[in-house]
């Protein structure tokens, strides 16, 4: 136990500042209108669950962790497989277990596996660093993302996106990042190309055309997804600076903020707590993920130091693109916001995740 | 203890990561400041009026006036209580149960009208009742926070100041029938479209172009403000060419008998008086009606809704004389100078056909056997000549097919010759029929309105406009007149002429039928029919009145027509007695209080 000593407990400190706004959210949000009392009762219980696994993490060598990421990955995989066959159908996506009043979404605790099935690919001993190697770390990515997006759950798949980028990037070929490079920006090109000029876009249907500009401008869409976006916007406007008050939100209050406790959550923050609030909520996902670049920098090896900066990016970058989202800046696709949102798959792992950085810090001196 | 040396190969890259990841936070922080600090107000406004709807504007319906311009059709506000489905909070099954107790209406009634319009958009009010007293309307407003998306919306009704003198004229109007939407795609459920009269036949033109809103709410459902995205476009004024007073006249001096009052204008070819009697009330329809109302309505032995002007199929009796006239003249087979003598009976084929004067009408010209109406004088003109040549002219002059008139529903009549005999019956003519057409009885069957269209061809010496109850269309502040065709029946003046004196002889000479149409200097001419019904058995059924239908046609004045009239008065007895009278009534009328009318 004198591993607890050692933890890096700024990062701690803002972690469970975090899951503890976020319960108070959930309460806010759903506690008073009777459209789901008792949420944030689970959410208390989900948040114990996700803090155990956090500290037994800690404990653990994330060595050992690394060395058996196939294993886990695998059993992801398998999970996956099943969870299209007969998992449980909600909001159009086959995405869940349903064991007794729990639902499990296995493409949350994939990314675990993920983290460390990556990690271990890269710190191997007969690393080539071949354009091949790159090929083959795109595909481990790219099986359980395909598995994801047939759900189909888009969000949880795009957020698998920095495993393969951020390690090629790290200690990649500089072939492979200018080939990323270019790759991202002609689909860049392609994405501005079909929203401003359609016409000089020859090789996609009209149709496909359509798809993207809805994705890229909701607002241009008059269906559910602009509708979604219009009104987390207001519901952010209406905060000002300092908010309207903990569970005084119109917006969330009249019904019309949808998913208001899960993937709109940092919305109704924003029009409670207003920008003072949201600005507090950015800066302890700020202080999280620096403290675990940290962890990185002070890393023993390369292998946590790889691992503690995947586990930062694939976190941060569901955050990121969950408060994009809110604004319009991000298309709509359920992403839900790690920590806070409601949901027990997202916040077990999202502490899972955490703990493996708290394994690397606590890890971090060689005679250990 | 000490800190093991970082062994980072690519501490440069972890640190491109770390600033990167401090941008991104700082543009999503940014992005978040610019909504919450910058545009706080511009959402703070939008919040306070998040529920937008779209409604539509009704357009209302063109109005219609008569030829004075005295408003004859008009819109009256009417409430209906609405539903709209994009305002209940609670499931229709729920809301139902409380809603029939509240209305005191049978559930499954309000089930069958909410699922019938099920499929609309969610945008457009369920009529649950239509046009409710005002006394309910306060009462649903007062209680309409408890039945969420209930409603009473500002219609209007279509309201006919005049409820039975112009019926057959305007018509009425109704919801849009599935049939009616399966021709226009423009029209929705619950449109309000002509079903008869003008109110069909020029319903495009009083149709408006609904507009649309948008209908802000708070969040608890109040309004809160409204844009209108498109203006509504009221329909077209319509004005008639029928004439209020002389209408009013036309329906009196019927004095209450079945039977048509036709003028028209013969040099524009507008209908100053049109009635059908017996009429109805056209306000009937406007307002909610039973199925037991409607049946009773049309099962009347009178049949109030046909409108006898052009639906009516009659035989003309003696009418007709004036075609066989033109036809033998037309033919050659007589001149004006050609004598008959008549001895009261015409023996043909072994069979005696009686003129209408027992002891016969002696020695007559042609313009002498139309004033007395001699049947022994035309059928030996229409033996000479053969039905065949009668036919022909019969259906130049309009007989058989429709006048083109404004309204829907006009019959064209039979114009029966031995060619249309074999076609349709596969029989052969026999000679006797050529005599009864020839005086408008047989197979013969024609409408009131030909009639009229046949006078002013006569009037007009074979150019004559067709006729039509509509002079002008104002829509948006602008006015069209309506020009209508002409009918061109080419035969020589003379033979017009001879015609026309021959008229003049029936209503202004002794022994005219039509004496009693007489104006004192206005030189009316006329003819007088009196077509029989049934095949008299007997010399006393010949003078029952009800086996006659009495007409009255003509025009004035001679030398330079103005008018032309048609008086039918069914089971009316002769002519000359009943319906040459009425006609004397409503040119009297026409000539002392319309002349100071405009002319259109």
């Amino acid at each position: 136990m004198r591993r607890l000593y050692l933890m890096d407990r700024t990062a701690l400190i803002a972690a469970l500042a975090l899951t503890l706004i976020g319960v108070t959210l959930i309460y806010s949000a759903t506690a008073t209108d009777g459209s789901g009392s008792g949420r944030w009762i689970k959410q208390m219980i989900w948040c114990s669950a996700g803090w155990i696994v956090y500290f037994v993490f800690t404990q653990i060598d994330y060595k050992s962790l690394v060395d058996r990421g196939h294993i886990f990955y695998f059993l992801g995989l398998i999970l996956l497989v099943l969870v299209l066959q007969w998992g449980h159908m909600a909001n159009g996506a086959r995405s869940w277990f349903r064991i007794g009043f729990v639902s499990i979404q296995p493409s949350e605790f994939m990314k675990i596996a993920m983290v460390l099935i990556v990690t271990r690919f890269f710190t191997r001993v007969d690393r080539t660093h071949s354009f091949f190697e790159f090929l083959v770390s795109g595909f481990i990515v790219l099986i359980p993302v395909v598995l994801i997006a047939l759900q189909p759950d888009l969000g949880t798949a795009i957020v698998f996106a920095p495993l393969v980028l951020i390690p090629n990037f790290l200690f990649g070929r500089k072939e492979a990042i200018w080939m990323a490079a270019i790759g991202i920006l002609v689909l860049m090109v392609v994405i501005l190309g079909v929203v401003y000029k359609p016409n000089w876009v020859g090789f996609l249907k009209d149709y496909q055309k359509d798809r993207i500009v809805s994705f890229v401008f909701p607002e241009k869409d008059t269906s559910n997804a602009g509708y979604q976006v219009h009104q987390s916007k207001i519901s952010i406007g209406q905060g000002g600076l300092l908010g309207l008050g903990l569970g005084k939100g119109k917006q969330t209050k009249s019904g019309f903020l949808p998913e208001k406790d899960s993937d709109f959550i940092l919305a109704v923050a924003a029009e409670e707590t207003g920008f003072i609030g949201m600005i507090a909520i950015l800066s302890l996902f700020l202080v999280v993920f620096q403290r675990g670049i940290q962890t990185a920098f002070e890393a023993s090896d390369a292998t946590g130091s790889i691992l503690a900066t995947l586990v930062v990016c694939t976190l941060a970058t569901q955050m990121l693109f969950n408060a994009a989202m809110l604004v319009g800046l991000m298309p709509t696709t359920g992403i839900p916001c790690p920590l806070v949102s409601y949901g027990g798959s997202s916040m077990v792992t999202s502490l899972g995740l955490l703990g493996l950085i708290q394994s690397v810090h606590t890890h971090r001196f060689v005679n250990h | 203890m000490r800190l093991a040396k970082s062994p980072l190969t690519f501490r440069s890259r972890l640190q491109i990561i770390q600033i990167g990841l401090l941008c991104l936070f700082v543009a999503v922080g940014l992005s978040y400041y610019r909504i919450q600090i910058v545009k706080h107000d511009y959402f703070k406004v939008l919040g306070e009026r998040f529920r937008v709807k779209k409604r539509i504007i009704k357009a209302s319906r063109g109005l219609i006036y008569d030829r004075s311009e005295r408003l004859v059709t008009r819109n009256l506000p009417a409430y209906d209580l609405v539903l709209m489905r994009d305002e209940m909070k609670e499931k229709w099954d729920l809301l139902r149960p409380r809603l029939a107790e509240f209305l005191d209406e049978d559930e499954t009634e309000l089930d069958a009208i909410y699922s019938k319009s099920k499929t609309r958009l969610l945008s457009l009010p369920i009529v649950i009742q239509k046009d409710i007293p005002f006394t309910d309307v306060v009462r649903i407003l007062r209680n309409r926070n408890q039945y969420s998306g209930i409603n009473v919306d500002v219609s209007s009704r279509r309201d006919y100041v005049y409820d039975t003198m112009l019926s057959h004229v305007l018509g009425y109007v109704g919801e849009a029938a599935e049939s009616d939407m399966a021709t226009d795609s423009g029209l929705r459920m619950g449109d309000i479209v002509g079903k008869r009269g003008l109110e069909k036949s020029y319903n495009q033109f009083l149709t408006g172009q609904d507009g649309e809103k948008t209908v802000q709410m708070n969040s608890r459902g109040y309004f809160f403000s409204e844009a209108i995205t498109s203006d509504p476009k009221p329909g077209a004024n319509l004005y008639l060419t029928v004439d209020l007073d002389l209408q009013k006249i036309a329906i009196d001096a019927l004095a209450g008998h079945n039977g048509t009052v036709l003028m028209m204008d013969v040099t524009t070819g507008g209908m100053l008086v049109f009635v059908s009697s017996p009429s109805f009330d056209l306000n009937r329809f406007t307002k909610r009606m039973t199925e037991e109302e409607w049946l009773d309505l049309s099962n009347q032995p009178d049949k109030p809704l046909f409108s006898r002007p052009l639906q009516g199929l009659y035989a003309p009796g003696s009418i007709f004389k004036i075609v066989t006239a033109l036809a033998a003249l037309d033919k050659g087979v007589i001149t004006p100078e050609t004598r008959f003598f008549c001895t009261g009976e015409f023996e043909y084929y072994d069979r005696v056909f009686k003129c209408h004067l027992a002891s016969g009408h002696g020695e007559l010209d042609l313009k002498g056997a139309i004033q007395k109406s001699c049947n022994v004088y035309f059928y030996q003109t229409a033996d000479q000549m053969g039905a065949t040549v009668l036919a022909s002219m019969a259906s130049r002059l309009g007989f058989g097919t429709s006048t083109g008139i404004d309204l829907i529903g006009e019959k064209s009549g039979v114009v029966p010759s031995p060619k249309w005999k074999k076609r349709l019956y596969n029989k052969i003519w026999f000679p006797g029929e050529t005599l009864s057409m020839c005086i408008g009885q047989g197979d013969l069957q024609v409408t009131p309105v030909q009639i009229l269209s046949l006078m002013a061809v006569v009037a007009n010496k074979g150019s004559s406009p067709i006729p039509h109850l509509i002079q002008k269309i104002e829509y948006a502040g602008e006015t069209q007149l309506i020009e209508t065709g002409r009918r061109h029946v080419e035969l020589s003046e003379s033979e017009y002429r001879t015609i026309q004196e021959g008229m003049w002889n029936v209503v202004n000479r002794e022994h005219g039928t039509g004496s009693a149409a007489k104006i004192a200097n206005r030189d009316v001419c006329g003819k007088t029919g009196t077509a029989q019904l049934v095949t008299f058995r007997s010399d006393h059924d010949r003078k029952d009145a009800r086996y006659m239908n009495a007409w009255f046609a003509g025009f004035a004045p001679l030398s330079k027509p103005e008018v032309a009239i048609v008086v039918l008065v069914e089971h009316g007895g002769g002519g000359g007695v009943n319906a040459a009278p009425v006609a004397r009534l409503v040119l009297d009328a026409y000539f002392n209080r319309m002349a100071s009318m405009a002319p259109i």
